[in-house]
């Protein structure tokens, strides 16, 4: 529940209209394509989850390179967990000023947002998760209706022609999701505090696979009803396409309660990163309890969010370039090579102390 | 005691959206933008905009349970000019102490310089701002747009609803026209294969005894590219309509002529078929339309069987006349608001990458057959013909 709201809750915002820039008619294939890369992160790290038990990532990336480099790399990872959240609780304010808001500074719903995580990464993983369980049918049943309202009026021609321009405007479609699908990595700090881990490929997929259909069937129905050219070029798409639900005079104007859903999503994913961010720096530090630093980080991270871009577009285009290759270098490249390493390591009869 | 605070994060969430924001948009401070006409000309190589937009009259609006039959006065007309739209924008609302709210805005109109020469502005602004609705309705009229603006309702007590009502329901039921939706009009502008159309929307002289000018919602207004070049009338609007739309409760009276007498083929349902035909570096078009209707009006036919069957092939010619009318003008316009091109892109992509940037030629060269099959399906409640002497 916890993954399928981390990768839901952004990728219903700015992701479908940058690959739909990019893949125009073929942005449905793209999204769904980019899915695969999400399958293969989660299975390098539900592997190294299997080599290391009772380790999270910053622990036995330790075991395996050693204190120093491991030490420093655990750092890295956690500047990019961190940049994780920032973005995510930029594109949260970018939302509410662009659709709801315009007036008021986005520093405003900055403080809310990471008040409230903050507060709920202080009480811990499993009050997250317990509010997941509550926010998750709402969500769902929000995207459901939107469909469901939607369908009988999309035009299926407006997907055509199939894979105009063979495969590559699909793979550049591919890049701003990737990192979306790539966030199956917080389960590499998630991991030990499950109480079934042997569930966790089981449900990992399962929420993978449920992001992958939701957001492919909300693309394919963007498409059909803005058509290729102008869903590249909305910024939230999908609340978009929210707007366009209007039934006689008794249903219309039901964005708002969407927007509402899906906020209640975006606070579960802040909160996670929370936690993740806090919780590492606790244990590079040695400290006791994560809950020290957490309010810290709050105070690192409200300004981050308000400052480090200074407009959407430079949010827009941060989100569809750098923080894919960031995603790619961190979500997939270094958990792979770890993997490897142990593997190789694990043949050569080492023991890890 | 730290128990009773935890609800405080919580509050905090639900708040967020029940703030105004920092704009002071109360409700009572609202000015309620229902219509919004945008008007373009160029003096002395400068441009300059003439936005004007109809609001709510907050000084006419009846209390609750009050009926009031008074159309006059229930809008009111605000205009300003302006070097930019945006300009235009700020100065028409110089004068009112409200805040204009556009969510409830019905129609954006252009005027006839706007639409030939700046349409992708009107489309760019109002797509991008964050109030406006993309079902608005895309209208261009015949001179300017704040005349449109400026007259009064002929059957409604709101002009905004009255254009409103005729776009959505009216004019595609009566074969007058159909709405167009912004969001629509936009994605047209933007499509690399086929060209966009908007409702026309102009003042006829009034047939009502207590008002000198009345709006019409009839034909279509033609683009190519973001440029307006041209207009269809009733019939050719009539052939766009079978050539592209799908009909479902039609009350469309088509004039037929059978022994120099005239009848009505009362056309309900219409529904047609693009279907582009390459033939090595031949490109042409089938279109199949079938159409079911009622004769409801004939004194002069008898409606048995045999007759029927000759009446359909009647009417089939007059509807083929009718579409090949639209096709022509699409082809004299050189503009391919037909979707034709679109289709052929849509099945056939190699086709459609061989035409490259001369797809528009192609289209003007392009053989079109429109093959009409209509169904007289109702007679009324009457078999054959009333037996009435005239002697």
């Amino acid at each position: 529940m916890l993954l399928f709201m981390i990768i839901m809750s952004t990728g219903v915002l700015l992701v479908p209209g940058l690959t739909a820039e990019k893949s125009h008619q073929s942005a449905w294939i793209a999204i769904g394509f980019t899915s695969l890369f999400g399958f293969l992160c989660l299975w390098t790290v539900l592997t190294l989850g299997k080599q290391f038990p009772l380790y999270t990532l910053q622990e036995y990336i330790t075991l395996i390179l050693g204190k120093p480099l491991g030490k420093a790399i655990g750092g890295i990872y956690i500047v990019f967990f961190l940049m994780a959240n920032i973005i995510t609780v930029r594109e949260f304010s970018e939302f509410v000023t662009t659709t709801a808001m315009p007036a008021t500074s986005g520093l405003v719903f900055d403080t809310i947002i990471v008040l409230i995580g903050a507060y709920a990464a202080s009480k811990g993983i499993e009050v997250i998760a317990r509010a997941a369980q509550f926010v998750l049918p709402l969500f769902v049943f929000s995207l459901l209706f939107l469909f469901i309202c939607l369908l009988p009026v999309s035009q299926f021609g407006r997907l055509q022609p199939f894979l105009e321009g063979g495969i590559q405007p699909v793979i550049w479609g591919a890049i701003p999701p990737f990192p979306v699908y790539g966030e199956v990595i917080v389960l590499a700090i998630l991991l030990p505090h499950l109480n079934k881990p042997k569930e966790a490929k089981r449900k990992g997929a399962m929420a993978l696979l449920s992001a992958a259909i939701f957001l492919t069937t909300g693309m394919m129905i963007t498409l059909m009803i803005y058509g290729p050219y102008l869903t590249g070029d909305l910024l939230f798409p999908f609340w978009y396409l929210s707007r366009y639900i209007e039934y006689g005079t008794y249903l219309q104007r039901i964005e708002g309660i969407i927007s509402l859903l899906w906020a209640a999503g975006i606070f579960i994913k802040v909160a996670v990163y929370q936690y993740v961010v806090c919780y590492m720096i606790a244990k590079i530090l040695e400290l006791k309890k994560h809950k020290i630093v957490i309010y810290l980080m709050a105070l690192i991270l409200i300004p981050s969010a308000a400052f480090l871009f200074s407009n959407t577009a430079e949010l827009r285009e941060f989100v569809a370039w750098y923080w894919p290759i960031l995603g790619i270098i961190f979500q997939l490249g270094l958990p792979l090579i770890l993997l490897l390493i142990a593997l190789i390591r694990k043949n050569q009869g080492w023991t890890y102390s | 005691m730290i128990k009773k605070y935890r609800i405080i994060p919580f509050f905090l969430v639900f708040l967020i959206f029940l703030f105004t924001g920092c704009g002071s948009k109360e409700v009572e401070s609202l000015a309620v933008v229902t219509l919004v006409g945008v008007d373009y000309t160029n003096e002395n190589g400068k441009d300059l905009y003439t936005v004007s937009s109809t609001i709510l009259n907050p000084l006419n609006q009846k209390k609750e349970g009050e009926q009031s039959t008074d159309k006059n006065g229930q809008e009111k007309v605000l205009i300003g000019k302006g070097r930019t739209m945006e300009e235009a924008v700020i100065n028409f609302t110089a004068n009112s102490s409200r805040v204009p709210f556009y969510g409830q805005t019905s129609a954006f109109i252009l005027g006839e310089r706007m639409a030939e020469e700046k349409a992708s502005e009107g489309a760019e602004a109002g797509i991008r701002y964050g109030e406006n609705r993309p079902k608005i309705f895309m209208m261009v009229t015949k001179g300017k747009a704040v005349d449109i603006l400026q007259s009064e309702p002929t059957t409604d007590k709101l002009l905004s609803k009255e254009l409103k009502d005729l776009a959505m329901n009216k004019a595609l039921t009566n074969g007058f026209s159909c709405g167009i939706f912004l969001c629509d009009f936009t994605a047209w502008l933007e499509s690399p294969d086929r060209d966009a159309v908007a409702t026309l929307v102009n003042m006829v002289p009034s047939e009502e005894p207590d008002s000198s000018q009345q709006n019409l919602v009839q034909g279509l207004a033609i683009f190519r590219n973001d440029k307006l070049v041209g207009w269809l009338n009733k019939e050719e609007t009539m052939g766009y309509l079978l050539l592209t739309q799908k009909i479902n409760r039609g009350q469309i009276p088509i004039t037929v002529i059978k022994d120099h007498k005239e009848f009505s083929y009362y056309l309900g349902t219409s529904k047609s078929k693009i279907q582009p035909v390459v033939n090595g570096n031949k490109i042409s078009y089938r279109i199949d339309i079938k159409t079911m209707g009622a004769i409801t009006e004939s004194a002069v036919l008898d409606l048995n069987a045999e007759n029927i069957k000759e009446l359909e092939s009647l009417i089939e010619d007059t509807l083929q006349n009718l579409t090949m009318r639209t096709v022509n003008k699409a082809k004299e316009f050189n503009s391919d608001f037909l979707g034709l091109t679109e289709k052929l892109h849509r099945t056939n992509l190699s086709a459609w990458q061989t035409l490259g940037p001369e797809w528009r030629k192609a289209f003007c060269q392009a053989e079109v057959e429109v093959v009409v099959d209509a169904k007289i399906v109702q007679t009324g409640n009457i078999a054959g013909k009333l037996n009435i002497r005239t002697k």
